[in-house]
């Protein structure tokens, strides 16, 4: 709140100052009222008014008002009258008829007829009584301008509740049964007041010469050379606007790419969807195998491979299954089904694509990298997707060991960000030996478990036709993301929430 | 991954050398394992479904004692005699044609050992017993049995008192009732059933179903009979050899069984004199490490395998439950554990190798700076979706690809188009400020020529008060010009998703259709609860990447 004493007119916005003038001249207003004095729109007044209000230059109090109309039959009675009366009037004072001979003499349907006798009864007008078996109605002459009459007729425009007495808005309510009366509706009115502080303030809201807004005009003309420009309140907050931006997991995606090319990798990509050949048996899972059954692998319905691979690499393939072939290898010792193979599956790692990549190549040396979406067939929870990225490096070579594997990765992860590297074993059906790590993470003050890593086993490289050893190491993406974002729920990171999106710093 | 819990009182008990509990937990993941969960009382550790030998805390202080130096030498298995003999029928050969057996006398059997040996056979029954189908364990009180046994085939009228019944239940019996049903689908397609039975014609087992009553243990019980079936002669033999080692190290002396089969006799356990030989500079190429011969053995003795020097190989024998070690490379890695991995130096390796994107990446990248220098915002959305979203979309659901037994509808079919996922994220950001603009680039699936295709699918979504036609018209001819300075123009048609009149095909400038535009139907809007009308065009990015590739050469 600026205080009184230290605002002075400049503080104040073109819009506040003029409508301070308007309120000054006026003392009191409604919100439409303001929009003709003023010039202003009506959104540039409620913005103003919300600024003044919170510098206690003018109040602003909302009211309530209940309008009370005539309706369509409302009006219809105004000039023709009640229809107990339109009754009554038909017959002559003290005339007696018969009840079933009054639709003949008067316009009203029954249910109208019905409801007249009964008003017209209630207000004594009229007496219903037997005679001679047959149901007759007397005019009785006592009428006078009954209360409705009396309050329709009160009715020439809208009036508000609170102008009806309580005996009025008695009947008022009463009439609520009779359709299309009366109308009412609920009105919301804003009403506009200046306090002391502004009036005070207002004062001093002179014309003088002060530009506020330096046109292309003023600068052809030269005019702006006659008076300054006026100093604006340049410490309040500025409208907000959104750039365009990659999602964070992208972003994220990307810094991991560029390590790798840094490091002499070349990226390659492939088919999502893949045949079991690729996705398993190429990588020496047996065809019975826990991991290959539908409750962890998406198995696409109805979809076979051709399976256009070199017939001496499924030659292969087949016989290290079988027995070990010539990898010096005992193998799996069971009759291998190519039928099998060709069943198609949402790939559940990059690591065919590396393979693949290979069995095409046979590369001598090679440094390979990709990351790529992967699936499995799970419940998804705070922790796991059933889709997400993962990262996968391969390197091919004469003499790599596994201390190189570890020395790659102590690399990578520092590039990453992760000083402090640890190993230790672990298994993976398609690595031997193979390697687990853990990574110290500053920000949480701990250790977390990161990537997996293994030298490929000759039963999976040899049919591919590569006979040099290759390291490779992988791991998920999302688990680092939510690291630097802080983020626990993995599903976050997929809702798509534009305040999330639109909020994440480029630099976190 | 299979757990096995290891009280600190029994593993103290069966380690040959003292040691902490913290010492304890620093040392058990370098053999390869990992600490699940830690309590004053136990731990629980984590171990690889290739070493079933870890399914019991026998088996992990049997690796400690020897990983630890405790013990550096380790003894054969003592095979003893017995006079049980199994007669196997021919017509078994059908049905689940291996058996294998022993006997183990003499094994003290408190609560927790009874515990630790059902983890262990549950552990074989779904590991290398695929669920049974491959092994199925029967472990029996031997004092009941009288030998000769036999393994026969039965019909499904034969009965039997099962396990923890009172009455005789015939094999059809069990097979429908709940006891049976879990695996019966193993023996589904057959017309006669596995039955091992004594020499008074009592049932030990109908494999891989159930138990007879009549066998089974209870706190008094010292000498077991242990049978195994299955359809894989080596998985068979491979989880015999875990439960006779282990039972063997329980305190137990472990006798042959007979298994008479079409004339032939052999004896189970059998210990096979496999021997593998490993090249000693292989060892040391793949591990890294300069190591002498003598240090080979060392390392080797650490994890229980045996190694001999001959000429530029190690002739290593191991244990009879080590059937993970199929290739010299197993057999490296066990060198590298008694090394210890943590003793192991990273190096780095030299290379001539310059690193690139892939081109298509690089395509993608640049497609994705002009969206977002456009202003638009990226979102990243899921590859399986559900049908309901299509509908929701009133796009055909018709020619999807799906995937089988998914656990969630949400994640039926593969999406053929970015549309329903943008319709969606829009429906979820109704309370957020608009004007909201995004664009996904992901893979699409479909067939073409009968085969199945994936392609890089751009889509834009503008949502605000306002929006029209012209306003993604817009955004399309700058993304067009910006990202390869080229037309793209739209020619009028129709389209199941956008307003009649309001629908166009975008058009290259070679005449080619490479997407759609338009803007969404009212109808479909109001299927996502959408407040503002939405305008979107959709580019096949595969096939603008040929445009770009053919125009370069």
């Amino acid at each position: 709140m600026v205080r009184l004493a230290d605002m002075n007119t400049n503080n104040l916005h073109l819009l506040e100052r003029k409508l301070l003038q308007v309120m000054s001249n006026r003392n009191e207003a409604e919100l439409e009222d303001l929009v003709n004095d003023s010039g202003l729109t009506v959104d540039q007044i409620r913005r103003s008014v919300e600024w003044l209000k919170e510098k206690n230059l003018i109040e602003v109090k909302m009211t309530e008002m209940k309008l009370i109309s005539l309706g369509k039959e409302g009006e219809n009675i105004k000039q023709n009258g009640l229809p107990e009366k339109r009754l009554v009037n038909k017959l002559k004072t003290g005339e007696e008829i018969e009840l079933s001979e009054l639709p003949k003499k008067i316009d009203l349907n029954q249910d109208e007829l019905s409801a007249a006798l009964g008003y017209a009864r209630a207000e004594k007008w009229i007496t219903i009584f037997k005679k001679d078996n047959k149901v007759m109605i007397r005019r009785e002459g006592k009428e006078s301008e009954s209360k409705i009459e009396g309050l329709l007729n009160k009715i020439s425009e809208p009036l508000e509740l609170s102008e009806f007495s309580s005996e009025e808005q008695g009947i008022l309510r009463s009439l609520v049964k009779r359709p299309e009366y009366i109308s009412h509706e609920v009105v919301k009115k804003t009403r506009i007041k200046i306090t002391k502080d502004g009036l005070e303030i207002s004062k001093n809201i002179k014309d003088d010469n002060y530009i506020d807004v330096l046109t292309p005009k003023m600068l052809e003309s030269g005019e702006w050379r006659n008076a300054s420009l006026r100093p604006l309140n340049v410490e309040s907050p500025a409208p907000t606007i959104y750039s365009g931006k990659k999602h964070p997991v992208r972003i994220f995606i990307d810094e991991v790419r560029e390590i790798f090319v840094s490091l002499g990798f070349q990226e390659v990509e492939g088919s999502i969807v893949q045949s079991s050949f690729w996705n398993f048996d190429a990588l020496f899972t047996p065809q019975d195998h826990p991991a290959r059954e539908i409750q962890d692998t998406f198995y696409i319905e109805n979809e076979k491979a051709s399976l256009e691979v070199d017939e001496q690499i499924l030659k292969n393939v087949e016989s290290v299954h079988k027995d070990g072939a010539n990898t010096g290898s005992k193998g799996w010792r069971y009759q291998w089904n190519i039928e099998q193979a060709r069943r198609m599956v949402m790939r559940t790692h990059t690591t065919c694509v590396s393979v693949k990549n290979l069995a095409d190549n046979k590369p001598d040396e090679a440094r390979v990298f990709s990351v790529g979406r992967v699936f499995r067939n799970e419940k998804v929870t705070f922790k796991n997707l059933v889709e997400f990225h993962q990262i996968e490096g391969i390197v091919v070579g004469k003499d790599v060991t596994l201390r190189d594997l570890m020395g790659l990765l102590t690399k990578f992860y520092k590039k990453l960000g992760f000083e402090k590297i640890k190993f230790w074993p672990s298994f993976f059906p398609y690595t031997e030996p193979s390697l687990q790590s853990m990574v110290y993470h500053e920000g949480l003050g701990r250790w977390i478990e990161l990537g997996g890593m293994g030298i490929f086993r000759p039963e999976v490289t040899r049919p591919l036709g590569v006979k040099n050893p290759v390291l490779a190491w992988g791991s998920g993406l999302e688990r680092l993301v939510m690291l630097r974002y802080g983020i626990d729920d993995v599903r976050k990171l997929y809702e798509n929430d534009l305040d999330w999106l639109r909020g994440i710093p480029l630099c976190p | 991954m299979p757990v096995v819990t290891v009280y600190y009182d029994r593993m103290f008990s069966m380690l040959k050398d003292k040691i902490s509990k913290d010492q304890l937990i620093e040392k058990i993941p370098y053999l390869g394992l990992d600490i699940e969960e830690e309590s004053d009382e136990y731990i629980k550790i984590e171990y690889n479904p290739n070493r079933p030998d870890y399914s019991t805390d026998y088996g992990i202080a049997r690796s400690l004692n020897s990983f630890l130096d405790f013990e550096t030498e380790y003894s054969e298995y003592d095979i003893h005699e017995s006079e049980f003999v199994i007669n196997v029928d021919k017509s078994t050969e059908q049905v689940r044609q291996y058996i294998v057996a022993a006997v183990i006398k003499d094994v003290k059997l408190d609560d927790e050992t009874i515990r630790q040996i059902i983890t262990m056979q549950e552990d074989l029954h779904n590991g290398i017993g695929r669920k049974r189908k491959k092994v199925a364990i029967g472990i029996h009180n031997l004092d009941v049995i009288k030998s000769p046994l036999e393994y026969i085939t039965v019909d499904d009228s034969f009965s039997f008192i099962p396990l923890n019944k009172d009455s005789d239940m015939t094999v059809k019996e069990i097979l429908n009732s709940e006891i049976g049903n879990q695996y019966a689908g193993i023996l589904s397609g057959h017309k006669r059933y596995p039955i091992i039975r004594d020499a008074n014609k009592q049932v030990l087992s109908f494999p891989p179903i159930i138990n007879g009553d009549l066998t089974k243990l209870d706190s008094k019980t010292t000498n077991l009979f242990i049978d195994v079936t299955g359809t894989d002669l080596d998985a068979v033999s491979n989880a015999l050899s875990v439960l006779f080692t282990t039972l063997n190290d329980a305190g137990g002396k472990v006798h042959s069984v007979e298994i008479n089969v079409d004339g032939s006799k052999i004896k189970t356990p059998e210990i096979k004199d496999d021997a593998m030989e490993v090249e000693t500079e292989y060892v040391r190429s793949l591990l890294g490490l300069e190591i002498s011969d003598k240090e080979i053995i060392k390392y080797l003795r650490r994890c229980r395998i045996s190694g001999e020097i001959s000429g530029n190989k190690v002739v290593v024998k191991t244990e009879p439950f080590r059937f993970d070690l199929i290739h010299p490379v197993d057999v490296i890695e066990e060198i590298g554990l008694g090394y210890g991995i943590h003793n192991l130096e990273p190096t780095l390796p030299g290379s001539n190798m310059t690193g690139g994107f892939d081109e298509k990446q690089l395509f993608l990248d640049k497609v994705r700076d002009v969206l977002t220098g456009l202003g638009l915002i990226e979102i990243m959305t899921i590859g399986l979706i559900s049908e309901d979203m299509l509908e929701k979309s009133e796009m055909s659901t018709s020619e999807l690809l799906k995937v089988v037994d998914t656990k969630s509808i949400e994640h039926e079919v593969l999406k053929n188009s970015n549309v329903p996922a943008i319709l969606k994220t829009f429906s979820k950001n109704i309370h957020k400020k608009y004007p909201q603009r995004i664009f996904e680039v992901s893979k699409v699936f479909g067939k073409r020529d009968n085969e199945i295709h994936e392609n890089y699918q751009l889509t834009v979504g503008l949502a605000h008060a306002t929006v029209n036609f012209t306003e993604a018209s817009s955004y399309l001819n700058a993304f067009g010009k910006q990202l390869l300075d080229i037309d793209l123009s739209t020619k009028a048609s129709e389209n199941e998703i956008f307003v009649k009149g309001r629908a166009a095909e975008i058009i290259d400038e070679e005449g080619i259709k490479i997407g759609a535009i338009g803007e969404i139907k009212p109808q479909v809007l109001e299927n996502f609860a959408l407040r503002t009308p939405i305008s979107l065009f959709d580019i096949d990015l595969d096939q603008l990447m040929k445009k770009r590739n053919s125009k370069n050469e």
